[in-house]
């Protein structure tokens, strides 16, 4: 069976949420580069769309206060407001702030990654390439997230960037990393990794202090209660 | 509205919120309702719908008009959410329990909670029409929330076998769908 075969028989599994983080990252990979596998996918989903739609039904109108926690965490420019009871929270900004004192922060050039061998072969990954030229562009920054364990971001002038994971030790199958721009006062998701991440890209917008990673159930979390095992400044 | 929902989206883009709160009252109950369908549990369907409408608002460009109607974007951003909660409380409620071996003791076939969530006739008689071993593993992955892997497991099938009837399932579904009218065209 060829790479191409592997990724088409995963179409079904990947419409049905049915597949794990790497092989979501792969399919969408392949289907951004192939028109055929973008045209089955869809045609995949349009049946699932159907799915869902008789499993919403006529729907449920939620309780008034999911807007309103909607619109507070809105409000509050996306900081932690749960759902959940405060008593279970514990909002690890004040640590991040700590941990970014002696955080280990370096504009490093791709060849470092390389040099660690967190990355087995940057030329035959799409991302690596990508990630190596973002490296490279005026006004771009390589940092270095550090704590428990180790990873790099790379993030471009134009808010475009990748963290390079490869180096993390693998998770149980219910747990993914997180990744956090630090933008501000805020902590915003900047993408959910997977239990066993590589290279993942990413967008930010706004004036971006750092990066920081933490584990968090399958899935990723809106708001984090859990403190980082890495943590990054651009101006450390 | 199609056209009304893709200009509301442009707006939430630019950071208006009102516009996601229109878009939160017309599309926030199907989520809800497939969250609670799904999850049977009311605060992880109100996770489920905050979750969402906060992703459309933090990435609105994710929603691509070109693959389909906000609606469906919406419906399978809250499928996969609810899916992800499904199996971390799955994972949780099997931990808790210490029985590694029913960790791969999931039952095969659809159940009657499961039937009851259908809730179309005409999506009921599709899925029936299907092969048996597409059928379960259809409904397994879709209303169980297993991944393709668990789904192999429970049937004691290869993996492979499992991806390709998932996939042939869903070809086979879009016809009888489609002839209801429940597939958009």
């Amino acid at each position: 069976m060829t790479y191409d075969d592997d990724i088409a028989s995963l179409l079904g599994a990947y419409a049905l949420d049915a597949v794990t983080d790497e092989d979501r990252r792969a399919v969408e990979r392949a289907v951004a580069a192939d028109p055929g596998l973008t045209a089955e996918l869809d045609d995949l989903l349009r049946t699932v769309a159907a799915l869902d739609d008789d499993l919403a039904g006529g729907g449920d109108e939620p309780p008034e206060r999911v807007w309103r926690s909607i619109a507070r965490e809105i409000d509050a420019g996306a900081t932690v407001v749960p759902l959940r009871p405060a008593s279970r929270v514990r909002r690890w900004f004040p640590a991040v702030a700590g941990a970014a004192a002696v955080a280990l922060v370096a504009v490093l050039g791709i060849q470092t990654f390389l040099q660690r061998g967190e990355i087995a072969d940057l030329r035959n990954d799409p991302l690596a390439v990508a990630a190596e030229e973002t490296a490279a562009q005026p006004g771009s920054a390589t940092i270095t997230l550090s704590g428990d364990v180790t990873a790099d971001v790379v993030l471009g002038a134009d808010g475009i960037g990748f963290v390079l994971a490869g180096g993390l030790p693998g998770l149980p199958a219910d747990e993914t990393y997180q990744l956090w721009a630090i933008v501000g006062e805020r902590i915003i998701s900047a993408g959910v990794l997977g239990a066993d991440p590589g290279i993942s890209p990413f967008q930010v917008s706004g004036d971006v202090a750092g990066f920081a990673l933490t584990i968090e159930r399958s899935g990723g979390v809106v708001s984090s209660e859990q403190q980082p095992v890495a943590v990054g400044l651009l101006n450390g | 509205m199609t056209t009304d929902d893709v200009a509301l989206v442009a707006a939430v883009a630019d950071g208006d919120q009102a516009a996601l709160e229109r878009l939160y009252h017309a599309h926030g109950p199907a989520v809800h309702g497939l969250a609670r369908r799904l999850l049977r549990n009311d605060a992880l369907a109100e996770e489920v719908t905050q979750d969402v409408f906060l992703r459309l608002w933090r990435r609105p460009e994710r929603f691509d008009p070109e693959r389909g109607v906000l609606r469906s974007y919406l419906l399978r951003d809250a499928h996969g959410r609810a899916i992800d909660l499904l199996r971390a409380e799955t994972s949780r409620r099997l931990r808790e329990e210490k029985d590694a071996q029913r960790s791969s003791a999931v039952e095969a076939g659809p159940e009657q909670e499961v039937w009851d969530t259908v809730r179309s006739e005409r999506v009921r008689q599709a899925l029936q029409a299907l092969p048996d071993r597409e059928r379960d593993a259809v409904v397994l992955a879709y209303y169980r929330g297993l991944s393709y892997s668990q789904v192999a497991e429970a049937l004691g099938e290869p993996e492979g076998t499992v991806k390709s009837r998932i996939r042939s399932a869903l070809k086979r579904l879009q016809g009888p769908l489609l002839g209801a009218g429940l597939v958009e065209t």
